[in-house]
């Protein structure tokens, strides 16, 4: 690095192009990809919050969002950590075909899900699967920046081969008294020089391996099934749910309000027009705004496709919607007619704006 | 002015056609009259070389030089007065030495010397203005008020036509292939069309006759291509940005990247093609230059963006440019042979270092971006060594239907129709794409069918030769017509090259062809009629119902 590198501006949040100076392989599937700034930047983020790659995939322009898994206490490059996974076009894509010297645009930094909008004296990491890359951020943000802070660390994977981080978590335990790491492993393999437990995660390894989890902040992060498998799992001990903090990874919107609403087959299937600048689609009341912005070809970033991340965020100038979700937006901005049009399904035919 | 040649001509209640202070496509008024005003001269040179050839007199220099100055007055090509007032002079110059020589020959050979065309007599002012005031009786529906629109109509689609046939011999020329022949042809319709005929039915006849003509173009142009760089092979290309200095070449002369791809050799400069000038990565004596990195954007229309967006040096070696001015690099793009834009500089001659120099100076892409492949180069020879294989499938069922979707492109909402079928065609169909047409949809995923991919594509709009040679293998293959195949043709069109490849298509008795995205606003709702009861040729209507319309029919 040079003096010029050395003394690079703090990234700014929005849209920036990125090059990958290294990757390597953390297990079988899960392969790890360091950045740095096409122009020299320091990044600035929160630990825990997540990047939103902008990629043009055969033709199609897609955006999915990564946790950042380095620490902002590191700031002259960026990890992310990406899963091989069945079917998932965008993290295949990118373990396959992102090289060292490639360069890809990503916009961010965002998410709730961090240490510094999320204030705590006690830590409880729980985690599955690549659930795990907030935690390892936010722990080391925690060793770097606040020793002796007291973390608890429970992570749930398949078996030891699916071990993420393992070596370096080993090693911060190892330095820091007040951070202890436990593993569920469902395949009941036994670690060296780590406690780990067989099978899923139950109250009974939480209570074991960390006694006062009552008293902590929690956050969590892993797969649909896992995260509210913790959560009821939590809400039925009476654990004090304000303190009780989840990232949620991807998949599109389990929520179908319009038909729990029970609008009728008719109201719930009627065509609507979406109108968007010179381009209409008609689009079913159970279509997504976001379906139909996609489908017309038009450029929007969708990240979470859950009402999470505010990434597709859009302004209604005329017509009725319903959301599911208006999670990112202020009041002020719901009563201008903005809408996440991946939570947002036509009620009559809209005008939309997409500036 | 008056201008109706291209797709995005202005169409209104009250008469269709550019005829304000600006065209649609940003050429001005004077630049078309100027444009115009050359036509007419060269039809006089066409008449007096169709008669001096009767005595054995040709002048390859006329033959090179006509089709060439026309093709400067097609879309998107030249917009520069004062090389369309050069190429007026010359022709003129040209028209007077023909004239001496036929007169000369009639009176060596006691012959009485035939009135011509007015054309061949108009005295040509000597200064810019006096010549756009000729502009009235030369423009190209000049004579509107005596004429039924249907003539006007049928006039003006031999002319496009011919000037689309006059591009395709200029790209022939340049690879070194002319044919009297055709040059003789040429001539013939181009006085013809001087003599502002009113006979509907030698007009009709003469359309089909510039599609014929075109054919023979287009197989000498492939003859040209494929001498010169030989047969392109299925090659994956990269279409995205390569690190390093850059150089950018458009359009559709293979020549001119040669040698830009020779002098650049060793410079540390990455040569990029840019739409229609993408199929040239498939050739051989092309693709073997590892400094030949990919293809960088799309279609034409996207030019002010993109070129913009590229930090090298752009080299436009025929149609279209668009005004360099909006996107502020008109100082880095330069221009070649036909094609002119006021303050750019033009290269003359085979040194490119103006270009070259530039793309040093400037400073290149900073970074790689991750490859994007797609595969091209199915010309005539890859598809005929892929025929039997193809024909196997069809046997056994696995492929049932073949479209043909290609042409222009432009920047109409509507062009979304030509993604959207290709999208929706059938998993069991092949689509085979030519012409910028292409970037609608060429770097989608459409998969295989045993190991054929689904979408072939073929080459520049001129490939269309190729086309044409494995629809008629395979019709033979099968025993039946072209018509009989399971073949539908799908084509946009936007300048003047579709309407003389339609009109190629039409003359060798393809049917019920759709081209979209409109009309050509020249033609006629009698002509329109016409096409359609001659030819089954008709507009493309939705995406659902024309595909339930060909997959019906077959």
């Amino acid at each position: 690095m040079n003096q010029q590198d050395y003394q690079s501006p703090n990234w700014q949040a929005g849209e920036t192009r990125l090059v990958c100076v290294e990757r390597w392989q953390e297990t079988h599937d899960v392969t790890s990809f360091r950045f740095q700034g096409a122009q020299p930047v320091k990044f600035h983020f929160k630990p825990g919050q997540f990047i939103t790659f902008l990629l043009d995939i055969q033709g199609e322009r897609l955006a999915r969002s990564y946790t950042i898994s380095s620490s902002p206490s590191r700031p002259y490059s960026l990890v992310v950590t990406i899963k091989r996974i069945p079917g998932g076009r965008v993290s295949n894509y990118l373990v396959d075909n992102l090289k060292t010297g490639h360069s890809v645009n990503v916009s961010g930094p965002a998410g709730a899900f961090n240490l510094i909008d999320i204030p705590a004296s006690r830590y409880l990491f729980l985690s599955a699967g690549s659930g795990i890359t907030p935690m390892y951020s936010m722990s080391r943000w925690l060793t770097d920046t606040q020793v002796g802070s007291d973390i608890a660390f429970v992570h749930s994977a398949k078996a030891k081969e699916d071990l993420i981080f393992h070596d370096a978590l080993l090693k911060m335990t190892q330095r820091h008294p007040n951070m202890a790491l436990h593993y569920s492993l469902e395949s009941g393999e036994s670690l060296e020089a780590c406690p780990s437990f067989e099978g899923r995660l139950t109250l009974e390894m939480l209570a074991k391996a960390v006694p006062d989890y009552l008293e902590r902040t929690v956050f969590v992060c892993g797969p649909e099934p896992y995260m509210q498998a913790v959560k009821g799992m939590l809400e039925g001990v009476g654990f004090d749910m304000s303190r009780y903090h989840q990232e949620s990874f991807g998949g599109p919107s389990t929520a179908s309000s319009l038909q729990a609403e029970g609008q009728g087959d008719i109201a719930a299937s009627a065509p609507f027009m979406l109108q968007v600048g010179d381009l209409s689609t008609q689009l079913t009341g159970e279509q997504t705004v976001l379906e139909g912005i996609e489908a017309k070809g038009l450029p929007i970033i969708a990240a979470c496709r859950s009402g999470v991340c505010g990434a597709c965020k859009c302004q209604v100038l005329s017509g009725e919607t319903e959301s599911s979700s208006e999670m990112t937006l202020t009041p002020a901005e719901v009563e201008q007619g903005f809408i996440l049009a991946c939570s947002t399904r036509l009620k009559s035919d809209v005008t939309l704006s997409l500036a | 002015m008056f201008c109706i040649q291209c797709e995005q001509t202005i169409r209104t209640p009250a008469g269709n056609g550019c005829s304000y202070s600006q065209g649609m496509c940003g050429k001005l008024a004077a630049t078309s009259d100027l444009q115009d005003l050359l036509i007419y001269i060269l039809q006089g040179v066409s008449a007096y070389a169709e008669k001096a050839r009767a005595f054995g007199i040709i002048d390859p220099a006329v033959d090179t030089f006509v089709p060439k100055a026309f093709f400067a007055t097609l879309t998107n090509v030249n917009f520069d007065d004062e090389r369309i007032i050069d190429y007026t002079k010359q022709a003129y110059a040209y028209r007077a030495q023909l004239k001496a020589a036929y007169e000369a020959a009639c009176k060596e050979q006691g012959q009485v010397v035939e009135a011509l065309i007015p054309a061949a007599s108009l005295v040509l002012a000597s200064v810019k203005e006096e010549m756009l005031a000729q502009a009235a009786q030369t423009l190209p529906n000049r004579g509107k008020e005596e004429v039924n629109e249907d003539i006007m109509g049928l006039r003006l689609l031999c002319l496009y036509g011919l000037k689309g046939a006059a591009a395709y011999m200029e790209h022939a020329r340049v690879l070194d292939q002319t044919d009297s022949e055709v040059a003789a042809k040429f001539h013939e319709i181009m006085a013809f069309l001087g003599s502002d005929s009113v006979d509907a039915d030698k007009l009709f006849a003469t359309a089909m006759e510039i599609g014929q003509l075109n054919y023979r173009v287009m197989a000498m142009l492939d003859e040209g291509e494929t001498q010169a760089f030989g047969h392109p092979e299925p090659t994956q290309v990269n279409t995205v940005a390569v690190k390093g200095k850059a150089i950018l070449v458009s359009g559709h002369d293979m020549k001119d990247l040669e040698l830009i791809l020779k002098q650049t050799q060793g410079k540390g400069i990455n040569v990029f093609t840019h739409g229609e000038m993408l199929p040239a990565l498939a050739y051989p004596e092309l693709k073997k230059y590892p400094h030949l990195v990919g293809n960088y954007g799309s279609a034409w229309q996207n030019q002010q963006k993109e070129f913009a967006n590229f930090p090298g040096a752009v080299v436009m070696t025929s149609n279209c440019i668009i005004d360099p001015n909006v996107g502020d690099y008109a100082d880095r793009i330069f221009t070649r042979s036909i094609v002119g834009w006021p303050g750019v500089t033009h290269i003359v001659g085979d040194d490119f270092s103006a270009a070259i120099d530039k793309a040093l100076s400037l400073e290149g892409f900073a970074y790689d971006e991750i490859p994007h492949h797609i595969t091209i180069g199915f010309a005539r020879n890859a598809l005929m060594a892929a025929a039997p294989a193809v024909v196997e499938n069809v046997k056994s069922g696995a492929i049932k239907h073949f479209f043909l979707v290609g042409g222009c492109d432009g920047d109409k909402a509507e062009r979304s129709y030509f993604t959207d079928i290709a999208k929706a065609a059938p998993k069991d169909s092949i689509i085979m794409t030519l012409g910028c047409g292409k970037y609608k949809f060429n770097k989608l995923g459409f998969g295989d069918i045993n190991g054929i991919p689904r979408l072939l594509d073929i080459g520049q709009c001129n490939d269309a030769y190729s086309a044409i040679q494995l629809a008629i293998a395979l019709s033979e293959v099968f025993e039946c017509e072209i018509n009989e195949l399971p073949l539908s043709l799908v084509l946009s069109w936007f300048e003047q090259k579709a309407i003389v490849i339609l009109l190629t298509l039409l003359s060798l008795g393809v049917k019920n062809i759709r081209t979209g995205p409109s009309a050509p606003a020249f033609l006629t709702p009698n002509l329109l009629k016409v096409l359609e009861d001659k030819f089954g040729l008709r507009n493309t209507t939705t995406v659902e119902q024309d595909l339930n319309a060909i997959l019906n029919v077959a």
